[in-house]
């Protein structure tokens, strides 16, 4: 199968291997072949130059032997030279004919070929012609007998007159063989030539074509690792390998060191990775889980749920040396090489911004669900009262913006800022309160807390009101989205509206009761009986308020919306601060249900309004120990200070003796706001308290018609307050 | 109290603003305290450099300042030229460096608009209607200017 697979890729190389092997052997077994056959040759040759000697020796033997035998010798010895030259002569003869054994020059035997080419076969037939007559008559004289002397002078003639030619067609033999044998080794080399250019061609083939190959894969190596660095440079998530052990593996993208700070990943265990960022449960759960994952026996889809790390809130360096939280969500894949799991990739993706887009969207959701809740409240308003509270916050506002945008730089001033702010806010909140629109209010009170938080900062900037401005913005978006509702809500419900006169415009007029039927009444009972009923519920406090007004009286719009405000932050206070717990309430011989009277009236010297709750009434000692704590005054100057004057730190800005900052207290705003309030409708306002038993707080707006010469700084109000005990 | 994405957004163009001061080896600029722009109505001083966005926010960023400031700067930079044309490239030079620091920090969720130079012609800004615009008072010398933020 591997082979199967691979020898596509690696063909052409083994094709030519396999050609340089088949033509190598096959030269090297031509070498063989043609060696063996030119060694034949060699023997051939030199067995036919034997002939050519055997001839003449033969000869040579035949005429010593007649010349001895003539001298009367025996010439023995020249018969056996004779007849050893004549029968190997013969034997080697026949041998070439037709092929057979004969001796070799060592005398030993050796098997001839017949001879093939047609110079030799003539050569070769020619001599056994001649040879046959001299082989009977030898062989005759070998035998003996008849006569031997003619015998021999019969060869003798033969020999004589047949030596030559026999010598010269011997040499014909010889020469022929030799022609023969030279050229099959003419054809060997020209073989071997070929055969060793071909291989080394082939050679040059392989060497060329690979180079070629390998300088190709070798670019297409270098362009896909260039590519894949671009890719890790690049890509917005970290990406890295882990093996078996959880080890980094040597590559990773650009990302990994921008999430994690610059180090040396590779060969780093994941679990020091995310030392200091995952905590030791979620570690192991993650090690266990990527245990699981490269189990190939478990399907990948089912665990993706297990993973621990979607979303981990880490701190890292920054930058500047400081750290920054970061959101990072970890996905773990496996890497498949042949079927089997290689490795596991990790990515790291930083959600920071999809987090926080998230949050932003849960926080658009739920403020959608808050307005719905704001329609709900709407709804039951009058759309008038509705319309009135959005306008004058609407322009409350601007106020704030008003303030924001006065040239002050020094620390004083900035100071005054907010507090002029806290005054307006805290009407705003006061009013929302009464009207029951939590929305509003709960933005109001963010509002004070950022507006408190501002004050408590040391060294106070410009620029640290940015957030300021913007929730500012915010809560401007509010009011013109509820304008927008209380616009739909006038369409809706328009017969509940009041009567269609038209609204004073919200200039400063002198306060003047106007006894005119058309107007709104002085104050609107139904959001301060509300608000102070909600406010002793969440105190569990209970609560009755009276009022003793006039309907007939009535002020222009800007005062009457003063008024408002002022009572609402008055009964407010005189809730949280002045009517106690129903069981102390019966301990001290009281109705469970604290009494709050709201009384408006028409004096000479103007509209005296007064609330009086018959709580416990103001705590002295509490006043000064708090204005000792707020470093207002040092203790032996509030121990000199008069009840009078002790009683008017009340409305000092930022003056609070309840404990808890919440909704409706602690801010030491409220009765800062009944003083402003009261100061732009030029009164004064007077403190009746008795400990125990009650507290009545009243505020006289004068009547007369223009009153340049009676402005009265509230200040000194405060410190000339009447005290009644 | 944690920072809104519009927050850091304002305070990228406010440092960016610091910065040229600094680099330019100018006295400190002062941030004044930030209010709404009103009615929409753009406030501009003798020369304003304005630089567009679009992208997933849109509107403008300006910065505007008395002529009498710049030919100062000018001057304190050892320029002697101090004619409208030279007064106009410094603060195009401001609102490039506001453009610059825009485009590094947001990266490409803001669009950035080469730099726009006015002297004057406030009708010439045409800003967001549907929200309010941001102005940053700054102060450096005795001279006013201010930084205005109008994103959607």
């Amino acid at each position: 199968m591997f082979f199967a697979n691979q020898f596509g890729k690696y063909r052409a190389i083994v094709i030519s291997v396999a050609m340089f092997i088949f033509l190598d052997t096959g030269v090297l077994g031509l070498n063989f072949y043609i060696s063996s056959q030119i060694a034949a040759d060699a023997v051939n040759v030199n067995l036919a130059g034997r002939q050519r000697m055997l001839s003449q020796k033969s000869v040579k033997a035949l005429l010593e032997y007649r010349y001895e035998r003539q001298q009367g010798q025996s010439g023995r010895a020249a018969y056996e030279e004779m007849a050893g030259a004549i029968q190997l002569f013969d034997r080697t003869l026949l041998a070439f004919k037709a092929g057979g054994e004969t001796l070799d020059t060592t005398g030993q035997p050796i098997y001839l070929p017949a001879v093939e080419t047609p110079k030799a076969i003539s050569a070769v037939d020619q001599s056994l012609t001649i040879w046959e007559p001299i082989r009977t008559d030898f062989n005759a004289l070998n035998k003996g007998g008849g006569d031997m002397e003619q015998l021999l002078n019969r060869l003798v003639s033969s020999a004589e007159s047949h030596n030559l030619t026999l010598l010269k067609l011997m040499n014909d033999l010889t020469n022929d063989l030799e022609a023969v044998a030279k050229e099959k080794s003419e054809t060997l080399r020209l073989i071997q030539a070929s055969a060793i250019t071909l291989a080394i061609l082939n050679f040059f083939l392989i060497l060329f074509h690979f180079i070629g190959q390998l300088r190709q894969s070798d670019s297409i190596a270098e362009t896909a690792r260039k590519e894949t660095t671009e890719i890790l440079q690049t890509v917005r998530e970290g990406l890295l390998l882990l093996d078996n052990n959880l080890i980094i593996g040597t590559q990773h993208s650009e990302s990994v060191r921008a999430i994690f700070g610059d180090q040396e990943f590779a060969g780093m265990s994941f679990r020091s990775l995310l030392h200091n960022l995952v905590v030791g449960r979620d570690m192991s759960t993650t090690e266990e889980y990527i245990k699981l994952l490269l189990n190939e026996k478990v399907k990948e889809n089912l665990i993706g749920s297990l993973n621990p790390l979607t979303d981990v809130e880490v701190s890292l360096p920054a930058e500047n040396g400081g750290y920054s939280v970061k959101h990072l969500s970890f996905r773990f894949n496996r890497t498949i090489e042949d079927g089997h799991i290689s490795h596991i990739l990790v990515t790291v993706m930083d959600v920071t911004e999809t987090i926080a887009l998230r949050k932003a969207l849960d926080e658009a959701q739920q403020s959608n669900g808050l307005q719905l809740d704001a329609l709900k409240n709407l709804v039951h308003l009058d759309t008038r009262t509705l319309a009135d509270f959005l306008r004058e916050t609407d322009i409350a506002l601007h106020e704030i913006n008003d303030t924001l945008k006065d040239e002050a730089a020094d620390p004083q001033g900035y100071n005054a800022k907010l507090q002029n702010c806290f005054r307006i806010m805290h009407r705003i909140k006061g009013d929302a309160g009464a009207l029951q629109l939590p929305q509003v209010v709960q933005e109001a009170h963010q509002f004070e807390e950022q507006l408190q938080s501002l004050q408590k900062m040391s060294g106070l900037q410009g620029s640290d009101f940015l957030p300021l401005t913007l929730a500012l913005d915010a809560f401007l978006r509010l009011i013109s989205d509820l304008q927008e509702v209380s616009d739909i809500l006038k369409q809706v419900q328009p017969a509940s509206s009041a009567p269609a006169s038209s609204v004073s415009e919200p200039e400063a007029t002198p306060a003047m009761p106007l006894p005119l039927a058309p107007q709104l009444a002085l104050l609107d009972r139904e959001p301060i009986t509300q608000l102070a009923e909600r406010i002793a519920e969440e105190q569990s406090k209970e609560v009755n308020v009276i009022f003793d007004t006039d309907d007939d009286l009535a002020l222009p719009d800007q005062q009457r919306s003063l008024v408002q405000s002022s009572v609402i932050q008055l009964v407010r206070n005189a809730v949280v601060h002045g009517i106690e717990l129903p069981e102390i309430r019966v301990l001290a011989d009281k109705s469970p249900v604290g009494r709050i009277l709201v009384r408006v009236r028409q004096q000479e010297d103007g509209l005296r309004i007064s609330v009086r709750d018959d709580g416990h009434g103001l705590d002295l000692d509490a006043i000064r120990e708090q204005a000792h704590s707020n470093g207002l005054y040092d203790q032996a100057e509030l121990e000199s200070f008069s009840r009078t004057r002790l009683m008017g730190l009340i409305f000092h800005p930022g003056f609070s003796t309840a404990d808890n900052v919440d909704e409706h207290a602690g801010r030491g705003v409220g009765m800062d706001l009944v003083r402003s309030n009261v100061n732009k409708l030029k009164g004064r306002i007077r403190i009746g308290t008795q400990a125990k038993h009650h507290c009545e707080i009243s505020f006289l707006i004068p009547v007369a018609a223009s009153m340049p010469s009676e402005e009265v700084d509230v200040m000194n109000t405060q410190s000339d307050a009447e005290a009644r005990v | 109290m944690s920072k809104s994405k519009e927050q850091d957004t304002i305070e990228v163009f406010i440092d960016s603003v610091s910065h040229f001061y600094q680099q330019m080896g100018l006295a400190e600029m002062e941030i004044g305290v930030p209010y709404l722009l009103d009615s929409n109505q753009p406030i501009v001083s003798d020369f304003t450099g304005i630089i567009g966005i679009s992208g997933r926010h849109r509107g403008c960023v300006y910065y505007t300042c008395p002529k009498a400031m710049l030919s100062y700067i000018l001057i304190a930079l050892g320029e002697k030229d101090v004619g409208p044309e030279h007064l106009g490239d410094l603060v195009g030079e401001i609102a490039n460096t506001l453009a610059g620091n825009a485009r590094k920090t947001f990266g490409s969720d803001f669009m950035i608009s080469v730099p726009v130079v006015l002297q004057g012609e406030p009708d010439k800004v045409s800003l967001p209607k549907n929200t309010r615009c941001v102005v940053i008072p700054t102060k450096w010398k005795y001279y006013q200017s201010i930084i205005v933020v109008a994103l959607e």
